[in-house]
């Protein structure tokens, strides 16, 4: 005779039963789907591409502004260029008699671009220098780059063959600069400089090679209205 | 094979494919229980497809701090028991606590009993009777959490509960003795 097991009804339904599966019919999952609802879709991995190429333009645009920046202050000549060119212009538009010539000016130009310097500070007061060479030019740069505090400065760029001297202004505190004239005892406009660009420094750099010895009034036109800067007496 | 975080993601995603998988994946074990707790295969069809709807309403809900499988047991539990509501489960409260004790010996008879046949016997118990021998022999909710969720007393749910028994107690003694009848 076999041994029967005395069970508890609901423990022997549950032992039976409790893994019990069925398929549900074929035709459930249809009626199911229809009902899904439409999730909103989570996009996070589009927004990370998205602030990477947000951070990876924008690192483009800083390295570019840091590159024309720094092009402009390595190559201040571009500036003195655009400053001569002025200056002839200013020179081919007077009828009034002037000491540089059109050749001239070119000269001026060329010698510019090729032996600009930033200027260098002699006194507080303004001073004249001549010098035919060079020398420790790069040590005068630096002293200047950490001195400039002066108005205006002369200085003689290039050898001795082919001298140029450029009288400088300071352009700080000066707004909208139309016109820098030269005027003579006569009151005559010898020099006239049109729409002056200020160099790195922030100086106006005006070209007096050929100005002939004697005193002269410096004018600075800004916003309409007539500045008389300074008298100055050249040799 | 996908894992089920894997799968849930794919389905926040709108994906179909994902979604069909995910109800392949459940489907016949929830089935098998929306079939204890309704009366007819057709009831047990109706709260499983409420159930996954539910159950994709909230997927994006849930935060995987336990069981899939037993978060959407959940929720076909909670959608059986509103569904058996729906239809007026009614509720003989007793004022006294019935502790018949229900043991069957497990003969070669109803050893022989297929599950089919047990499931039948279960889904033929009264609704009220049915949903308490679910809730507490099946899920191991205790009577006081029943009665909380059905709205009863603690003495009602242990009453339905042994009278449930009871009824299976007779259908297996009945199918017993048939099996024992003497052949003439």
């Amino acid at each position: 005779m076999s041994q029967f097991i005395k069970t508890d009804v609901g423990d022997f339904f549950v032992n039976r039963t409790k893994n019990f599966e069925k398929s549900p019919p074929d035709s459930m999952w249809e009626s199911i789907e229809r009902q899904i609802p439409k999730y909103p879709v989570t996009d996070s991995g589009n927004s990370l591409i998205k602030y990477l190429i947000a951070g990876i333009s924008l690192s483009v645009i800083v390295m570019g502004i840091l590159l024309i920046y720094y092009q402009n202050i390595s190559t201040p000549g571009e500036k003195s260029k655009q400053s001569v060119s002025n200056t002839t212009d200013a020179l081919q538009n007077t009828g009034k008699p002037v000491n540089v010539t059109l050749n001239t000016a070119t000269a001026i130009n060329k010698t510019v671009l090729k032996n600009i310097v930033p200027v260098k500070k002699e006194t507080e007061n303004t001073s004249f220098k001549s010098s035919a060479a060079n020398t420790n030019q790069n040590e005068k740069n630096t002293d200047n780059i950490n001195s400039a505090k002066n108005n205006e400065d002369f200085v003689q760029h290039g050898n001795t063959s082919n001298k140029t001297i450029i009288y400088s202004i300071n352009a700080t505190g000066l707004k909208d600069v139309t016109e820098i004239y030269f005027e003579n005892n006569k009151e005559e406009k010898v020099i006239i400089v049109k729409n002056p660009v200020p160099n790195a420094f922030g100086f106006f750099e005006i070209d007096i090679s050929k100005l002939a010895g004697g005193t002269y009034k410096v004018w600075i036109v800004s916003q309409g209205n007539k500045k008389f800067h300074k008298t100055e007496t050249f040799k | 094979m996908q894992t089920d975080k894997e799968i849930v993601t794919a389905c926040l995603q709108n994906n179909s494919e994902a979604q069909h998988k995910f109800y392949k994946r459940f489907a016949s074990k929830m089935f098998g229980i929306c079939l204890r707790f309704a009366q007819k295969n057709n009831q047990a069809e109706d709260i499983l497809q409420e159930g996954f709807i539910r159950v994709f309403g909230n997927l994006a809900k849930f935060r995987f701090q336990g069981s899939l499988e037993g978060w959407i047991k959940r929720i076909m539990i909670n959608v059986a028991i509103d569904y058996i509501k729906k239809f007026g489960m009614h509720f003989e409260e007793l004022n006294e606590e019935i502790t018949e004790q229900c043991d069957i010996f497990e003969d070669e008879a109803i050893s022989r009993l297929s599950v089919e046949d047990l499931m039948k016997m279960i889904q033929n118990l009264p609704d009220n009777k049915r949903l308490i021998f679910n809730l507490y022999a099946y899920e191991g909710y205790h009577h006081k959490e029943i009665a909380e969720m059905l709205g009863i007393s603690v003495m009602t749910s242990k009453s339905q509960y042994c009278k449930a028994k009871k009824i299976l107690q007779e259908q297996l003694t009945k199918i017993k003795n048939k099996s024992y009848e003497p052949v003439h």
